[in-house]
């Protein structure tokens, strides 16, 4: 081992020598020189260590830290956990949405119905056909069919218009007729709801 | 892998998340001493030192406090924000150790007693120039003669503090020492020669 080898083993940060590094040691008069002047530093610095204990912050850091630590505690006893106020928040979101909702619908003037064009394609054969009279007759003035099995709308029961979209083969659940090509496009109907949040009727757009 | 046990710090920072005020005061008088001395031997002025310490604790206050119990200790993550905290304060300029060489020499007569200037590193007068040697070091060799050798946290702590790998705390102290010497052997003029303590391995 040369002295390039010894000194990049770092020995002066080390506790114990290694063997080898004694054995250098004892024939390097100048390193093992240069060692005990690092020793003799790390002694310095460990008095200087020593020295230096009695160093330690304000107790007014103390004071104020715990004042901070009390007045952090106190704030979150206040404040109730997420987990209470992340439902609470959701409700209320979601009611005032459905009141904005309800409000513009209310608001919307109803559009008349459209007359229906006559299908492409009949659905040959289908029972539809013979409920599509039924159904128009039933129809009322603004064009809302009553869904089948639904309650009738009594006159003075307050009711709400929705406008939705569905595939055009809900008009079959009507009597409505539906080309086979059509079936899967999207139309746009109001849906009549009673004041039980049911729907009793439905009115297509664009048939 | 092996999952650490939580050393006495780590527990009491635990329950300190628990708002156990106890465990939060317990773990400040356990602290407190090193951190304010950390910064006050980076920064050279003892005010910035208790704005330092009283920042390190409020972190560990704040929701998202950031200690991972994976990358060190406690007491390592403490120095690591300490560091930071002293660090912003210089970048401000508001506060630096006095690096004035001149000022410094103006006391190193009344210390050059003897040849030796390492022989007198236990005695009082010996003790004063090593301090003061310390602080005109640079401030990435001061840091890790800090930690390392002032407040004598091992080599991993001081990796987690420094943000850097255990390797170059080594090198750093290595050279940081190999500093101390020459600035020591300068403070007692040319009597004895620079070649003798010259640093035995440059690492810059």
């Amino acid at each position: 081992m040369n002295c390039q080898d010894f000194w990049d083993r770092m020995p002066e940060l080390s506790n114990q020598l290694l063997k080898d590094e004694s054995e250098h040691l004892d024939g390097c008069a100048a390193c093992s020189r240069e060692l005990q002047r690092q020793r003799t530093l790390q002694a310095g610095m460990h008095h200087l260590s020593a020295e230096l204990q009695s160093l330690q912050a304000p107790a007014r850091v103390e004071a104020g830290l715990t004042a901070a630590f009390r007045a952090q505690a106190m704030r979150r006893e206040a404040i109730p956990p997420r987990s209470v106020w992340m439902p609470l928040f959701a409700g209320i979101a979601a009611a005032v949405l459905m009141a904005v909702g309800l409000f513009l619908l209310r608001d919307r003037p109803l559009q008349p119905a459209r007359h229906r064009t006559p299908p492409a394609v009949e659905l040959a054969g289908s029972p539809a056909q013979v409920e599509l009279a039924v159904n128009d007759a039933a129809a009322d003035n603004d064009g809302f069919i009553p869904l089948p099995n639904a309650e009738q709308i009594a006159p003075d029961e307050n009711v709400n218009v929705i406008r939705v979209e569905v595939p055009r083969s809900a008009m079959l659940a009507v009597g409505l007729t539906v080309s086979a090509d059509q079936a899967s496009e999207l139309v746009e109907a109001d849906v009549k709801m009673g004041s039980n949040g049911l729907a009793r009727a439905v009115r297509f757009l664009n048939e | 892998m092996m999952l650490r046990q939580p050393d006495a710090d780590h527990q009491l920072f635990l329950r300190l998340r628990q708002r156990d005020e106890q465990a939060f005061v317990t773990l400040y008088r356990r602290r407190q001493a090193p951190i304010f001395r950390f910064a006050l031997h980076m920064s050279g002025s003892a005010t910035v030192a208790e704005d330092v310490t009283q920042e390190v604790f409020l972190t560990l206050l704040r929701d998202e406090c950031g200690f991972d119990p994976e990358r060190g200790t406690v007491s390592g993550y403490l120095f690591g924000i300490a560091r930071k905290l002293v660090l912003r304060q210089l970048e401000r300029g508001r506060s630096d150790v006095a690096l004035d060489l001149d000022s410094e020499e103006g006391g190193s007569a009344e210390l050059a007693i003897t040849d030796d200037p390492l022989a007198e590193l236990t005695h009082r007068e010996g003790i004063e120039a090593l301090r003061r040697a310390v602080v005109t070091l640079p401030r990435r060799y001061r840091e890790v003669v800090v930690l390392c050798d002032l407040e004598e946290i091992d080599y991993a702590d001081a990796a987690v503090a420094l943000g850097c790998p255990i390797g170059t705390v080594r090198s750093r102290l290595h050279r940081a020492r190999a500093l101390l010497l020459e600035k020591l052997n300068q403070d007692r003029g040319p009597g004895l020669p620079l070649s003798r303590l010259k640093p035995v391995r440059c690492e810059i």
